[in-house]
């Protein structure tokens, strides 16, 4: 590696960890562990029993059930029940007892859910949900992850410009002038 | 329903102790009825009868002292505890306790996201915490961290740690990336290990090892304690990432393909957890197996080579990322390219080469940034959803893969199974994870999983091949693979078992640990 290169790294490397620090709006640590045998107040997870039937189908009902070759439930389901009954959403012929009964007895590839992932309060608002609610009305899965996002103004300027900054982008630039001035001398000279 | 008590506890007893706990965590979170409450606490994904495992009840602790409480009383009674947080731990038990009459302690109401601490790229979780909900809290707080996760995202922080469990990014090992614990010891006594040990730390979850001997592992895969919480550290979230796969075209280039990955892995040129997949898992991802084989018997190889060509992969499928700096990415990418490609046939895939609603591609790109998904789940509905799972591993070497595959394709195809596999390279060792997959509904077909499980064991030891994880019906035959130097291992796990748990009351058996004065059926 080169000098010129090192410090242009250790330039992005600083830039990046500036950027890194933008977005700490938000408190780094939400709540000190504290040092006591009571387990200290926590985040704001909603209680378990307390939520919704959208709350709970999304955090263990929708990465089977969602529409999609994706979902094992859905998956399953096609093949059984036909693509018109792959998705349990929106399944009004769905008795609300039998939905309760699977989910708390399962169903060949799908495991029992206990009364402590879901209570029986929150089992009837989640019935309630699935009988009711058409899938394009459901949560979409986050995408996350890097790439899916778009690059940052800084990672523009540190993996984008500036290593090409003299190799190639100055240089163009000083072409280009002298292309510019060339032709305009010879236009004046004409 | 015949009547489900811990053994050697009275009837009356039994019910003065549930009397007990009920005051401790309210009426509403026991549950004794073997035909109504209990029925979501059994396995049915397991080679025996889900009944012949079931609880005699079920707690459910919500705090620390709750579960200091509960085992006051356990001591008292001498109450059998068979504790988890999450319990989705399938093809190895699940939710089930190892025998009928247990108590379940079931901690899934413990689940607070206690701290996220983007500084230094850590979390401390409780036991409930699973893998979509920490991914969720992520997101919605707008943290720039990674969480690892298992390949079904349903399953708990803290409990796949606990069984050696392994993800797909570079911090794919999750007991090496966890960092701190917090243990209930079996007398109620609060242990926090590393630096949580010392009063005003702020580094519990940054260094681990604190002071005088590392006791975590201990509390691994065990039943020396109950975690209460425990620290993972957080990938940041590199500035590029570049997933790719590639596919092979004979069965037999896994040995110079494992040849290949050693150094890459050895020299961590490619950093995350690799999985190579041959075309049975593949397909069993994406496709039920009757859209796949209609005839009787296992699926042919002349078969399974039409398979690939149908789904555009090949007989192994390697799936790996690269992580860092997106100059760093794409010099290493020419390298890794060019040593993978160097096996006559193999075809590279990256980013939008597959079809959009490629599942195969689409899950495993997920995983490898840490986005939790069930994808994988579908290979359970390849016969009805009996799974059992076995991870023997040896050294990451051509030989071994090769010799492994054929071995265990030879067992499962005589008693009647297809061989559903997939390679994981994780740092230096190869981890070949072989499902058995059958209709638990067909109790030949569960007779023929379980006599070939137990003789998968048997050829592992006589090969050397160690099983990193067991079913509760194989713990002790899987431990008794581990009978080297007359036995050490198994004795000096009884000396701490006995000090530590003078009553026996944490998960008799887990492991093939059982309390010296446990008098009780041992299956």
């Amino acid at each position: 590696m080169t000098r010129h290169t090192a410090t242009l790294r250790l330039v992005a490397a600083a830039l990046l960890g500036f950027a890194g620090s933008v977005p700490l709006a938000h408190s780094a640590t939400e709540a000190p562990a504290g040092d006591i045998a009571t387990s200290p107040v926590a985040d704001a997870t909603t209680p378990v029993g307390e939520r919704s039937g959208q709350d709970v189908f999304v955090l263990f009902c929708r990465a089977c059930h969602a529409p999609g070759p994706q979902h094992p439930g859905t998956t399953k389901l096609g093949y059984t029940k036909g693509q018109d009954k792959s998705v349990i959403l929106n399944r009004q012929d769905l008795p609300a007892e039998y939905i309760t009964q699977v989910v708390r007895n399962g169903l060949l590839g799908m495991p029992p859910v206990r009364p402590t992932d879901v209570t029986d309060e929150e089992l009837t608002r989640l019935v309630e949900y699935i009988r009711t609610t058409p899938a394009d009305k459901v949560p979409a899965e986050h995408p996350g992850g890097a790439y899916t996002y778009p690059p940052t103004l800084e990672q523009i300027i540190v993996f984008g410009i500036m290593p090409r900054l003299y190799t190639v982008i100055l240089p163009a630039v000083a072409v280009l002038v002298l292309l510019t001035v060339v032709l305009v001398r010879r236009r004046r000279k004409r | 329903m015949p009547e489900y008590l811990p053994h050697g506890v009275a009837r009356e007893d039994f019910q003065a102790a549930l009397a007990e706990i009920r005051k401790i965590v309210g009426a509403a979170w026991v549950f004794s009825d073997p035909d109504t409450d209990l029925q979501p606490y059994l396995d049915h994904m397991s080679a025996v009868a889900p009944e012949t495992r079931m609880p005699s009840a079920a707690i459910s602790a919500a705090s620390v002292a709750e579960v200091q409480a509960v085992l006051q009383i356990a001591n008292q009674y001498k109450l059998p505890l068979w504790t988890y947080g999450n319990g989705k731990n399938f093809a190895y038990g699940g939710p089930a306790p190892k025998q009928a009459g247990y108590l379940v302690l079931d901690l899934k109401r413990m689940n607070r996201i206690l701290e996220v601490n983007e500084e230094s790229g850590y979390c401390l979780v409780e036991p409930g915490v699973s893998y979509f909900q920490l991914y969720q809290h992520l997101q919605e707080k707008g943290y720039q961290l990674w969480i690892d996760c298992a390949a079904p995202g349903w399953g708990g922080v803290i409990g796949n740690a606990l069984e050696h469990g392994a993800g797909y990014t570079p911090y794919a090992d999750h007991l090496l990336f966890s960092c701190g614990m917090e243990v209930l010891l079996a007398d109620g006594q609060l242990l926090r290990t590393g630096m949580g040990a010392m009063p005003g730390s702020t580094s519990w979850q940054l260094f681990k090892y604190g002071f005088g001997p590392y006791v975590d592992g201990m509390f691994s895969q065990g039943n020396f304690g109950i975690i209460t919480k425990m620290g993972f550290w957080l990938m940041p979230k590199p500035p590029a990432y570049k997933p790719f796969m590639v596919t092979y075209e004979k069965e037999e280039d896994i040995g110079p393909l494992m040849e290949i990955l050693r150094p890459l892995k050895m020299n961590m040129v490619i950093q995350n957890g690799v999985v190579i997949e041959h075309i049975s898992y593949s397909a069993s991802v994406q496709r039920l197996r009757k859209q796949l084989w209609d005839k009787p018997g296992i699926i042919p190889d002349e078969r399974w080579r039409e398979i690939a060509k149908e789904l555009k992969l090949g007989m192994w499928n390697i799936y790996g990322a690269l992580y860092g700096l997106p100059e760093n990415v794409e010099m290493t990418w020419q390298m890794v390219q060019h040593a993978l490609t160097s096996i006559p046939g193999a075809k590279v895939y990256l980013h939008g080469d597959r079809p959009a609603d490629d599942p195969g591609w689409n899950y495993r790109e997920k995983l490898m940034r840490g986005e939790p998904n069930m994808t994988e789940f579908n290979l359970v509905n390849w016969a009805g959803g009996g799974h059992l799972n076995f991870t023997p591993m040896a050294a990451m070497t051509g030989k071994n893969a090769w010799e492994m595959f054929n071995t265990f394709k030879e067992l499962l195809n005589r008693h009647g199974f297809d061989m559903i596999c997939e390679e994981v390279a994780m740092f230096r060792t190869m981890i070949t994870l072989v499902m058995i997959m059958f209709d638990p509904r067909d109790e030949d077909a569960r007779q023929r999983a379980d006599a070939c499980a137990r003789e998968l064991v048997a050829i592992a030891k006589k090969h050397g091949y160690g099983e990193l994880k067991a079913n509760l019906t194989y713990m002790d035959i899987i431990a008794d693979m581990y009978d080297g130097q007359d036995n050490a291992r198994r004795k000096v796990n009884q000396v701490i078992k006995d000090a530590l748990d003078p009553n026996g009351i944490l998960s008799p058996g887990k492991s093939g640990i059982w309390p010296s004065n446990w008098t009780g059926p041992r299956t």
